[in-house]
């Protein structure tokens, strides 16, 4: 029976192409659309880069200071001295590491004017991220402590400055300093935003100790903890810190503090629901946020389906009226036009990812996000697989339903 | 063969009871070929879907073969029209999408019968009503008359009890009406098929062993 059904769905395609089109070109768009966003969005919250180890680590990069009116409001990255005086003080952590906001900055190598990203970090950035490294190593404590001109470089960049040479052991100049190249990591994807740089060099080589007096600032700290179970505990342990017991050594009368331990969805979430004066991600929010919008924006090619597959059994009314009257129970029908439905949307489906694999490679050829890659995910597979079966059950099932309980008195006349 | 006892039809509209049918009683033979005549709106074609089994009746018994119908439950309902029925409507109702002997296998689909049969069944269904070249054509590529024929097949291919028409003839001319009803008296006087035919067309009606005349939902003598 199922091989009829199979047979009579693909006469009936074949026989009303441009319905079958419309239908396709609805459902693969649809889902192509949805499978990039979600690729990217898995590539973002699942990175395979340094940030791979995302679930042992925290952000803190967001520091909104206030006084008891909030009438005055500070909001920036973290001060080095708010770091030390507070962050440093947390016990849940295993590690804590401290770097910089990326600034781009020129370098001036063999003639050219070549731009490129710096990040100044301490020595535990290379322990709390997991960097792939090509040639040569990160900088130590020690080296780190001295304040010792050396730097790690992305393979994008050792190109860039030194062709086909190996890097290691040349000079690059920055900030009228001359730094050691002393390691090589693989290039990686921009949205790991926390790893992301082209140059890392130890911040104690800053010409300055000035930074060390500042409460806001361009630094970020980094909380890593082996176990991702205990770690879930360092945002709690921070914003009791916070609000009981904050160090505030400003020339401003500012005496609260807002922050956060996030990790990358409760930070997103942060940045969407932007209350400043709050210690509250909405991550939940945030969560039903995003399936609310992948539900509208499937809801409404559904809803067109519908309206198409509903017009349908006006025109396959008779044919309705004809199988009741030959023998076909309800069951049956509705069994023939799921069918048909779910192998609409399969072929749909398929071309959708056969697609959205096509423009996920565009993306990575283009550059147009620096380094993403996006190799064939068995987890992407699977949300497409399921997004598909969701698409295909709120377009077919519905006429699916309606059109086998059609009378068949009435479907021999032509109408509902 | 099929019985009718005291079967009456109405409908509920906007709070107003319609009466389509009322008190019919009615017997058919086996290899009896009947007409029913009446003018428009006299309640012939609910009848015959009564008789059909599409339509249940408010009140009444309707009997076909031995089984008098006491459930109209899809499950059960689906199963007897499948066996007992074989309909033959006014405007064909092939199924466009597709071929001719897929639409002739049709009422075999919903039977446990194997493709390989339902083919050879299909085959000679259409070789009897003079079809058999065009088993590969869609019902588009066929005249009115030849797509009647169609219809005609798929309603003998599963060896009915009696076969409903209605107003088979009322879309053709008068030369391919006479061919169709030419069809039904052989179907009806070689193979001893029961035929209930409504009709509009008195010389049609003439041409079957009995006439039933329906007027204002009740039958008259």
């Amino acid at each position: 029976m199922l091989i009829n059904y199979l047979i009579t769905a693909w006469k009936v395609f074949l026989r009303r192409k441009f319905f079958t089109f419309i239908n396709l070109f609805g459902i693969s768009l649809t889902l192509m659309v949805l499978m990039v966003i979600s690729t990217i969005g898995e590539n973002y919250f699942y990175p395979k880069g340094p940030e791979k180890n995302i679930e042992n680590t925290r952000l803190i990069n967001r520091l909104v200071l206030t006084n008891k009116e909030h009438s005055d409001t500070n909001a920036s990255r973290l001060g080095y001295k708010f770091i030390k005086d507070n962050i440093l003080r947390l016990q849940t952590p295993e590690i804590i590491s401290i770097n910089s906001g990326t600034a781009g900055t020129a370098i001036f190598h063999q003639g050219r004017n070549t731009k490129l990203l710096v990040k100044k970090t301490d020595s535990n950035f290379w322990k709390v991220l997991d960097f792939n490294f090509l040639s040569g190593r990160s900088y130590s404590d020690e080296e780190f402590n001295k304040g010792e001109f050396v730097a790690v470089i992305n393979r994008r960049t050792e190109k860039e400055l030194f062709g086909e040479e190996s890097a290691i052991e040349k000079k690059i100049s920055l900030e009228n300093q001359s730094f050691t190249v002393i390691g090589v990591v693989e290039n990686f994807s921009i949205v790991e935003e926390v790893a992301l740089s082209d140059i890392w060099v130890p911040y104690t080589t800053n010409a300055t100790t000035d930074y060390q007096q500042e409460t806001s600032g361009p630094w970020n700290a980094i909380l890593y903890h082996s176990n991702p179970d205990v770690l879930k505990d360092a945002n709690k342990e921070y914003i009791n810190l916070l609000k009981n017991d904050v160090i505030l050594d400003t020339p401003r009368k500012y005496t609260k503090a807002y922050s956060g331990a996030y990790s990358k969805l409760e930070a997103l979430s942060r940045e969407t629901f932007y209350n400043e004066h709050s210690y509250d991600t909405h991550e939940g929010l945030f969560i039903s946020f995003l399936i609310g919008l992948v539900v509208i924006f499937m809801l409404l090619p559904s809803i067109n389906m519908i309206n198409l597959n509903v017009s349908r059994i006006m025109e396959r009314s008779s044919e309705i009226g004809v199988r009741k009257a030959f023998g076909a129970s309800t069951n049956q029908l509705l069994m023939q036009f799921i069918v048909e439905s779910v192998l609409l949307t399969l072929v749909g489906g398929v071309i959708g990812i056969i697609f959205s694999f096509l423009i996920l490679n565009s993306i990575e050829a283009s550059g147009l996000i620096r380094h993403a890659s996006f190799p064939f995910n068995f987890r992407v597979f699977l949300i497409g697989l399921f997004f598909i079966f969701i698409f295909g059950l709120i377009s077919g099932g519905y006429p699916a339903y309606k059109m086998s309980r059609m009378n068949p008195v009435s479907a021999l006349k032509g109408g509902i | 063969m099929l019985e009718l006892n005291n079967v009456s039809k109405s409908f509920q509209t906007d709070r107003i009871e319609t009466i389509a049918l009322s008190d019919i009683n009615l017997q058919v033979k086996q290899g009896e070929f009947v007409s029913v005549m009446g003018p428009s709106g006299c309640g012939k074609s609910t009848l015959l879907n009564i008789i059909g089994l599409l339509d249940q009746p408010s009140e009444g018994v309707v009997t076909v073969g031995d089984n008098a119908i006491d459930s109209y439950e899809d499950k059960h309902i689906t199963g007897l029209r499948n066996e007992k029925i074989g309909f033959i409507f006014q405007s064909f109702h092939l199924i466009h999408d597709l071929r001719v002997i897929d639409n002739v296998e049709l009422p075999l689909l919903y039977r446990k019968v194997s493709a390989k049969k339902r083919k050879q069944l299909a085959e000679a269904a259409l070789a009897k009503v003079g079809l058999k070249a065009r088993t590969h054509h869609y019902p588009t590529q066929l005249s009115g008359g030849q797509q009647q024929r169609v219809a005609i097949a798929r309603a003998i291919v599963g060896k009915p009890e009696i076969l409903l028409a209605d107003e088979p003839t009322g879309n053709l001319d008068s030369h391919m009406g006479d061919e169709i009803m030419k069809l039904l008296e052989s179907l009806h006087q070689k193979e001893n098929t029961t035929i209930v035919m409504v009709t509009h067309d008195e010389a049609m009606a003439k041409r079957t062993e009995r006439i039933i005349r329906v007027f204002d939902g009740q039958i008259v003598h």
